[in-house]
C-alpha cells in the first residue's frame, strides 16, 4: 500500500532535498515529453525575510534570502495545458525551473508523476534524516539544571 | 537544461540590456532606426521594447487589447487606463481613439508624461523604405540638422495629435515608432515636419 501523498506545500522542500542530478534529468525528461514552456520569466534574487516578533507582534526584516520562482506551463492529458510552479531559496533559476516541471507533473498525475513520486520520497527520508541527525545534536547541548544545583552544593562541602 | 524551458529572448536580462542600449540610442538621436531583430529571438520589436523598459512597478495600458495574456505574464506590468499609464501600446495603422488622453506629466514632473509605443507596417530612413508611407522631416536636439524618417503605415492623427500634446513643452508624450523588428523614436523635444504619403 501506498502511503499517502503529502501536502503540496512539502514538495518543493522535499525536491530540493533530493539528489539535485536525478531531479534535472529527470525534469528534463519530462519537461520535453510535456512540452513544458516558461509562463513568466523565471526569477533569481534576494528576498528579505520578514518575521513578527512575539511581543508587539510588529513585524520586522530579519535580513536577506535567496529565492529563486519560475513558473511553468504543460501539456496535460487532454491537450490543455496544466502549471506548476516553485519557489525555493537558492539562487539557481535552472533548478527552480526543473522543481516547478515535477511540481506540476505531480500536481496534476501526469505521465512521470510515479518518478517524481519516488524523488518526492526521497526527499522527505533525506529531510527526515537530517532532522533525526539535528535532533541527536541538540540533545547533547541539554542542560539539566538539578544536576548543576547538586554539583554547587558539593562545592560548597 | 532543456531548450523546451528556454526563456524568451526578450526577457532574458543580457539580451534585454543590449535591447535598452539601442533603444537608448534611437532616443538620443531622434528618428534613427535601430534593428532589434538580433535580440528579439523573433518577438516582435513592439514587445522587446516593452519588455526592456517596463516592470512589476509601472503602469501600461493596452487599450486595443494588442497584448496576450502570455505577454502580460512575462511583462509583469499593472494595467490601467490610458489616462493614468506610463507606457501605452497601441497599433498605429488607425488615428486616435476620441477621448485618448495620454498623461502629459506636470511641470514640476514632466517624466510622468507617458511613453507611447506605437506599432506600425514598416519603418525607415527615406530611401530604405522603398516608395511607401507616411514620411516626415525631424530636427531639433540629437539631431545634426534635418534627418527624414519614413513611418509606413503611421496614421497621420498621430502626428498630428503629438503636436497637440507636446505644445507645451516640457509637458508632452515620447513616442516609439515599431515596425516588426526595427525601432525609431520620436521624444517630445523633436520637431516633426509631416512631408505626406509616399506612393
Amino acid at each position: 500500500m501506498t502511503t499517502p501523498i503529502p501536502p503540496r506545500s512539502l514538495w518543493m522542500r522535499a525536491f530540493a532535498a533530493a539528489e539535485a542530478d536525478r531531479v534535472l534529468a529527470l525534469a528534463g525528461r519530462l519537461a520535453i515529453e510535456h512540452g513544458a514552456t516558461h509562463r513568466s520569466a523565471p526569477r533569481a534574487g534576494l528576498a528579505l525575510l520578514r518575521l513578527r516578533e512575539s511581543v508587539m507582534l510588529d513585524t520586522f526584516y530579519l535580513g536577506e534570502i535567496p529565492v529563486t520562482t519560475a513558473r511553468v506551463a504543460l501539456l496535460g492529458r487532454d491537450g490543455l495545458h496544466v502549471e506548476g510552479g516553485a519557489v525555493v531559496m537558492d539562487d539557481d533559476v535552472e533548478f527552480a525551473a526543473a522543481l516547478a516541471v515535477l511540481d506540476g507533473v505531480l500536481a496534476h498525475g501526469l505521465t512521470g508523476a510515479a518518478e517524481a513520486r519516488e524523488l518526492l520520497d526521497e526527499g522527505l527520508t533525506q529531510i527526515e534524516r537530517v532532522a533525526n541527525v539535528r535532533a541527536a545534536m541538540l540533545s547533547r547541548t541539554k542542560v539539566d539544571f538539578s544536576l548543576m544545583a547538586e554539583a554547587g552544593d558539593d562545592n560548597r562541602a | 537544461m532543456t531548450t523546451a524551458l528556454d526563456v524568451p529572448a526578450i526577457y532574458r536580462p543580457k539580451h534585454q540590456q543590449r535591447l535598452f542600449r539601442q533603444f537608448l540610442d534611437c532616443m538620443a538621436r531622434p528618428g534613427s532606426v535601430a534593428d532589434l531583430a538580433a535580440w528579439t529571438g523573433g518577438a516582435p520589436a513592439a514587445l522587446a521594447v516593452l519588455a526592456a523598459l517596463c516592470d512589476s512597478e509601472v503602469l501600461l495600458a493596452d487599450p486595443q487589447r494588442l497584448l496576450t495574456g502570455g505577454d502580460w505574464d512575462f511583462l509583469e506590468c499593472r494595467q490601467s487606463a490610458v489616462e493614468e499609464a506610463r507606457f501605452i501600446f497601441v497599433d498605429g495603422t488607425t488615428a486616435p481613439d476620441v477621448g485618448f488622453e495620454p498623461a502629459l506629466g506636470t511641470l514640476t514632473t514632466p517624466e510622468q508624461g507617458a511613453t507611447i509605443v506605437i506599432r506600425v507596417s514598416s519603418l525607415g530612413t527615406t530611401g530604405q523604405l522603398g516608395t511607401t508611407g507616411h514620411k516626415v522631416r525631424l530636427s531639433g536636439p540629437g539631431i545634426a540638422s534635418q534627418r527624414e524618417l519614413g513611418l509606413g503605415t503611421l496614421h497621420p492623427g498621430w502626428l498630428d495629435q503629438r503636436a497637440v500634446w507636446c505644445r507645451f513643452f516640457p509637458l508632452g508624450v515620447d513616442l516609439v515608432v515599431c515596425d516588426e523588428s526595427r525601432v525609431a523614436a520620436l521624444p517630445r523635444t523633436t520637431r516633426v515636419t509631416q512631408m505626406g504619403m509616399h506612393r
